[in-house]
């Protein structure tokens, strides 16, 4: 059994995942049955191909390099989400997104896409790359869905209104290279979800613009947010309150329906949860019940011990 | 029903128990059924007459008086671990700890002794204290405790080797004057435990001479074990590294659940959770384990670690 979960941000979690990831392999009893660490996923900042979630930041290519041989070395991809919904062609030949492109070049790693622009940008010119196609896409049409299914990409991810939809997802084929959100914190059905994506996309494209231009000025990030998604209260559920929604998929239910069906990807979200929060998730999903406070315990006091998490 | 914990370190974890406290006001359904702070052990440190842990670090009266004020404006009593077994006559005096106890003398505040003369004195200068006896007497001989337990103690803190024997818990008299310490993580039947008290009290009294003499010098624990080479097996001990989750299966350990079904029913009301030397994290697992409904454990965990992120005692750096 092959219990496979996309975990997100290498990069500015890229501590707490990376002994998330030693734990996983010294302390594999702590573990429900089968549980693999199928990616890391994410961006190294500022990247304008990103999507999802606006990234802020900076980083450099030591760090991308460090980041991408750590988690390599342990056979762990990272997979770019590279789904900015809005990229013009212009942006194709982004300077820094071609850099990690490069560095990151051996086979191993992936990209989420979403603008048929980029992909076939990146199929051209970066053909090792494995391809997911992303969840942004919003595909809620079962038929829409199979025929995604058909093209040539490695993972599609399930629109998340269609989890625990499981007359829907019964006749789904493929379902192996099928990953499903299992914790989104978003309302289900949500109407404003693609234009939430959207304009992620037109911000982060701003990000990226306003620090090559004013790298030391504070990037005011409600100026392009007319419709002011940051606004949004769903973002703020955490772990425990997410529970309750039509769209959750509870770990037992991974262990019980979605693994027997035939599924075996899982995505959790996280990539503007907190630290606390991811870890809850983590433990929460990944390891046994009865483990769980001591794999929590286990991690905290890692973190803790590498300097990870100071007092005052 | 009551089941009354008294909990480590009132100084060293002033901010941590200050949050349990919140929480405890705020969340009370988190809590197990009768779950109440009977006090916060511990000293203010450098106090010569502290036993039981060996405590470093300095404090001033602003801090004393904050942190006493803090929990008893809470009604919890502060209760001093006042428990250094080899006290002279000359140490009475400390100007320290006279200052502690004088701010802390309002008749809330409980003291802890082991030493016949510092009790003595305590009880002559500072009437208003209720005393403690404390474990660290070793009292194993179950006639002997009876005794102890007519002597005029406010508690009387039950040695751990005791626990879970329940023909002798059983015939114990004034069962509410007993206060059970359920989470020792010292080996049973420890050999070298009064040795161990000993040896700390001496560490304590030359550490508060220490820093009295040389405020701006590192304190050198080697020079201790030159002036007692014996104390070389206790110093070792690596007993109080122990983490929950290695102690459970110990002989001495009281789970939560033997506390509510077997010992709360015989009539005791009293715990006490020791972690003076716990980090933080291990301190509140123990509080999780003990105080908090298996159910509610994850979410009380959780608001704990992201209070004391919001409040910037915690920082996590990911």
């Amino acid at each position: 059994m092959r219990v496979r979960f996309h975990l997100p941000d290498f990069a500015g979690r890229y501590r707490l995942n990376l002994m998330f990831a030693e734990m996983l392999k010294n302390r594999p009893d702590f573990f429900r049955e089968g549980v693999e660490i199928a990616s890391f996923y994410g961006v190294f900042p500022p990247s304008v191909w990103n999507g999802g979630r606006t990234q802020g930041g900076m980083c450099d290519k030591n760090f991308i390099r460090t980041v991408v041989k750590e988690f390599n070395s342990r056979n762990i991809p990272l997979r770019f989400t590279f789904t900015n919904p809005v990229l013009e062609k212009k942006h194709l030949d982004d300077n820094f997104c071609n850099m990690v492109m490069s560095i990151a070049d051996n086979g191993l790693n992936e990209a989420i896409v979403m603008s048929p622009l980029l992909e076939d940008y990146i199929r051209k010119n970066y053909p090792k790359y494995k391809l997911t196609s992303s969840t942004c896409k919003r595909i809620t049409d079962p038929e829409l869905l199979e025929q995604e299914l058909q093209k040539d990409y490695s993972i599609v991810v399930i629109d998340y209104d269609f989890n625990n939809n499981f007359e829907v997802l019964e006749k789904l084929p493929r379902k192996k290279d099928c990953e499903l959100l299992v914790n989104a914190c978003c309302e289900p059905n949500c109407p404003r979800r693609s234009a939430h994506y959207r304009s992620i996309g037109v911000q982060q494209i701003a990000y990226n613009e306003h620090i090559k231009k004013h790298p030391n000025i504070p990037f005011d990030s409600s100026k392009y947010d007319p419709e002011k998604f940051s606004e949004c209260p769903y973002s703020k559920r955490g772990v425990f309150e997410i529970r309750n929604l039509r769209t959750h998929i509870s770990p037992d239910d991974i262990w019980e329906k979605y693994v027997p069906m035939g599924f075996e990807q899982f995505k959790i979200e996280g990539r503007t949860s907190s630290a606390l929060n991811i870890l809850e998730t983590y433990m929460y999903y990944m390891a046994k019940p009865e483990c769980r406070d001591e794999a929590r315990f286990t991690l905290l006091k890692a973190l803790e011990n590498s300097g990870s998490i100071t007092y005052r | 029903m009551r089941v009354r914990f008294h909990l480590p370190d009132f100084a060293r974890h002033f901010r941590f128990n200050m949050l349990l406290v919140t929480l405890m006001e705020q969340c009370p359904e988190y809590f197990r059924e009768g779950v109440e702070i009977a006090s916060f052990y511990g000293a203010f440190p450098p106090s010569l007459w502290n036993g039981g842990r060996f405590q470093g670090g300095m404090c001033d009266k602003r801090t004393v008086k904050a942190v006493t004020e803090a929990f008893n404006a809470k009604g919890i009593p502060l209760r001093f671990t006042f428990t250094n077994p080899v006290l002279e006559k000359k140490h009475l005096s400390d100007e320290f700890c006279n200052m502690v106890m004088s701010t802390a003398n309002n008749g809330l505040n409980e003291v802890i002794v082991v030493s016949p003369i510092l009790e003595d004195y305590i009880r002559k200068n500072y009437p208003k204290y209720k005393l403690t006896s404390s474990t660290c007497k070793r009292i194993t001989d179950p006639e002997k405790l009876s005794e102890e337990l007519e002597k005029n103690y406010h508690i009387v803190v039950i040695d751990y080797d005791l626990n879970n024997r329940f023909e002798v818990l059983e015939k114990i008299p004034n069962k509410e004057k007993c206060e059970i310490l359920v989470n020792a993580c010292c080996e049973p039947d420890c050999k070298l435990r009064s040795d161990h008290y000993k040896y700390i009290g001496y560490d304590q009294i030359a550490y508060a001479n220490h820093v009295r003499k040389y405020p701006n010098v590192p304190f050198n624990t080697e020079k201790l074990l030159t002036a007692h080479p014996e104390s070389k097996a206790v110093r070792e001990c690596r007993c109080m590294k122990r983490t929950v989750f290695d102690i459970k299966n110990m002989r001495c350990h009281v789970t939560p659940d033997d506390i509510w079904e077997k010992y709360v029913p015989m009539g005791f009301s009293q715990f006490k959770i020791e972690g003076r030397s716990f980090d933080t994290l291990n301190l509140m697992e123990h509080y999780l384990y003990y105080l908090v409904k298996p159910e509610f454990k994850e979410r009380a965990r959780f608001t704990l670690l992201a209070s004391m992120e919001k409040n910037g005692i915690i920082t996590i750096n990911e």
